[in-house]
This record gives structure tokens, C-alpha cells and sequence, in this order.
């Protein structure tokens, strides 16, 4: 009996144990533990007994290849996840945009206010997009061969221009905001633009450090 | 014997559904039943049997809750969902199409 559970935990010794393997293992073994006592009862030896159970198992390198990468469904809710965090935020981005309309034509409150509620719910957005895009599982090494290397790399670098994407477009978003914002407050509505120059130079920046950081 | 495996294996994922939508059941117990049907001829491997599983969960056509047995280790029953139902009746219909082209032509 003994001797199936082992031979199955020696199936799965290069795999990386993960709740989903695990599973795997536990259900193999119950079904074949039963087969293999289902052959006993109706009067097979025990050796013959274990070479059919073992036999029966078939080639299963497929299946435990299948277990070491994201299933399509798992990628496709960390893609739909991603856009939702992504479309909050703009949405969140826009709405700033327009408390501070409301505040400052509508309700004619105090600058103040209108400044706070901006940096506010801008920060707020921004908090949230920076958070999400920095805890984005990061793709796993699973063998030491070249391929996994290959793949690894080419996750790192994509992941890379992922995070110049997100920074870049915060950086924007937040020149945006702050342009407005010191407009309407000091009315230099001649001189803020200059502001647009900045933000190109702050993204190249960050660019060259993430770059400088890759070697 | 090799011509009706590669045919039989061809619609794994009809036959569990088709046991499935009798009443729930874990993997060996429907390899039983796939044995005591064909009378013994036929049985499937453990890793075909799982990667039907895999297909079919994925497709949303089974689920899977682990139930309590009463003797030994915890087991994981397969359910078939409507969708699976619906799935399992269009590959009924297909496969009886099939038989009477065949049944035409040999």
C-alpha cells in the first residue's frame, strides 16, 4: 500500500509543491490506493497487484507540466484585474478633474478646498496604481535551463517597460493635475505651461535609473 | 484493439460527462464504472483521466469539492454544471451523427 503513495511522491518530486500539486498528489493517491486494494480483494498478489496500478497510470508528464504555468482562466483574471485597477483610477483621475470645477464655479468654495479635494482624489489613485502594478506576482523560475533563463529575462524586461508605462503615464497624469491646480490658484495661467516641459524630463529620468538599475 | 482506444480516447471527455450527469463521482469510481460497462475491455489511464478533468474544469463544464469519506483519505468529487449539460448533449448528438455515417460507409 505503502509502496503506491511513494511511487507517486517520487512522480512528483521535481515539482514545485503548490496547492494545486498537492491536490494533484492527494487525489492520485487516494484512486490508485483503492484500485490498488479493489486488485487485493479480488485475489491479486500484492507485486502483480502493483504493477497494474502502476501501469495504469499512463503518462502523466503532461499533466504535471501543465501545473508549472498559470492556467489560461488565471491569466486571463489577473489581465481583467489589471484593466479594472487601471480604468478606476483614470475614472478617479477625471473625477478630481471635476471636484475641483464644482468646488471652485459651482459651489464657490475657498481654494483651499478645491486643492485638497484634487490632490486628494488624485493621490489617492495614484496610491492605488502604484501599489497594484508593484505587487503583480512576478513570473517564477522553475528550472535552471536556458529556456526558463530566456523567459525569465524576457519577463523582467517586459515588466520593466510595464513599470516605465505606469510611471510614465503617473507622471503625466500628475503634471496635469498640479498645472491645474497652481493655475487656478495663482491665476499664472502665462507661465505654468512651462510645467509641460518638466515632465518629459522627470520620465527620462526615472528611465535612466530604472536602466541603471536593470544592470 | 488499438483502433477502438484511439476512438474510445477520442471522447474521454464525453464519457465522464455522461457519468457525471448521473451523480457526482471521483476519478476511480467512474474508471470502475467505464470497466464494469465495457465488461472489462476497456479502462482509462490515470493521466488521461485527470487531464479530461483538467480540460473540462477549465471549460466551466465540471466542478470539483473535496467530500469526506467515511473509511481513509478525503476524496475530490467532480459535479457537472449546467453548462457541462449542455455540452455533454451537443457531444451526444454529434457522436450519434457520427455512428450513422459510419454505420453508412463501412
Amino acid at each position: 500500500m505503502n509502496k503506491v503513495k511513494n511511487y507517486v511522491n517520487d512522480l512528483f518530486k521535481e515539482v514545485k509543491s503548490t496547492r494545486k500539486s498537492e491536490e494533484l498528489k492527494e487525489e492520485l493517491i487516494a484512486d490508485l490506493e483503492e484500485k490498488y486494494q479493489d486488485l487485493i480483494e479480488s485475489g491479486t498478489n500484492e507485486k502483480d497487484a502493483y504493477n497494474e496500478v502502476i501501469r495504469g497510470i499512463g503518462d502523466i508528464d503532461e499533466l504535471l507540466e501543465s501545473l508549472k504555468f498559470p492556467s489560461y482562466r488565471e491569466q486571463l483574471n489577473i489581465r481583467k484585474k489589471n484593466a479594472f485597477v487601471v480604468s478606476l483610477c483614470i475614472g478617479l483621475y477625471i473625477l478630481a478633474l471635476i471636484s475641483v470645477i464644482v468646488c471652485e464655479e459651482l459651489l464657490e468654495l475657498p481654494d483651499t478646498i478645491s486643492a485638497i479635494c484634487f490632490f486628494g482624489i488624485g493621490g489617492f489613485a495614484t496610491c492605488i496604481l502604484v501599489y497594484h502594478f508593484m505587487s503583480v506576482p512576478k513570473y517564477e523560475k522553475e528550472s535552471d535551463t536556458l529556456v526558463e533563463e530566456f523567459k525569465e529575462w524576457k519577463h523582467t524586461k517586459n515588466k520593466n517597460k510595464q513599470l516605465m508605462n505606469a510611471l510614465s503615464t503617473i507622471t503625466w497624469l500628475l503634471i496635469l493635475i498640479i498645472y491645474f491646480v497652481i493655475s487656478f490658484l495663482f491665476e499664472c495661467w502665462y507661465i505654468s505651461w512651462v510645467l509641460f516641459l518638466v515632465a518629459p524630463l522627470i520620465t527620462t529620468i526615472i528611465g535612466l535609473f530604472v536602466g541603471m538599475g536593470e544592470e | 484493439m488499438s483502433i477502438t482506444s484511439d476512438i474510445i480516447r477520442g471522447h474521454t471527455e464525453t464519457i465522464i460527462l455522461s457519468h457525471l450527469y448521473e451523480k457526482d463521482s471521483y476519478g476511480y469510481e467512474i474508471n470502475k464504472m467505464i470497466k464494469q460497462k465495457t465488461d472489462h475491455q476497456y479502462e482509462l489511464k490515470e493521466a488521461t483521466l485527470y487531464c479530461a478533468f483538467k480540460r473540462l474544469k477549465e471549460n466551466g463544464y465540471i466542478e470539483s469539492y473535496w467530500g469526506e469519506q467515511a473509511v481513509g483519505a478525503r476524496r475530490r468529487y467532480y459535479r457537472i454544471t449546467e453548462d457541462g449539460k449542455k455540452y455533454y448533449k451537443e457531444c451526444k448528438k454529434d457522436w450519434e451523427n457520427t455512428k450513422k455515417i459510419l454505420d453508412q460507409l463501412i
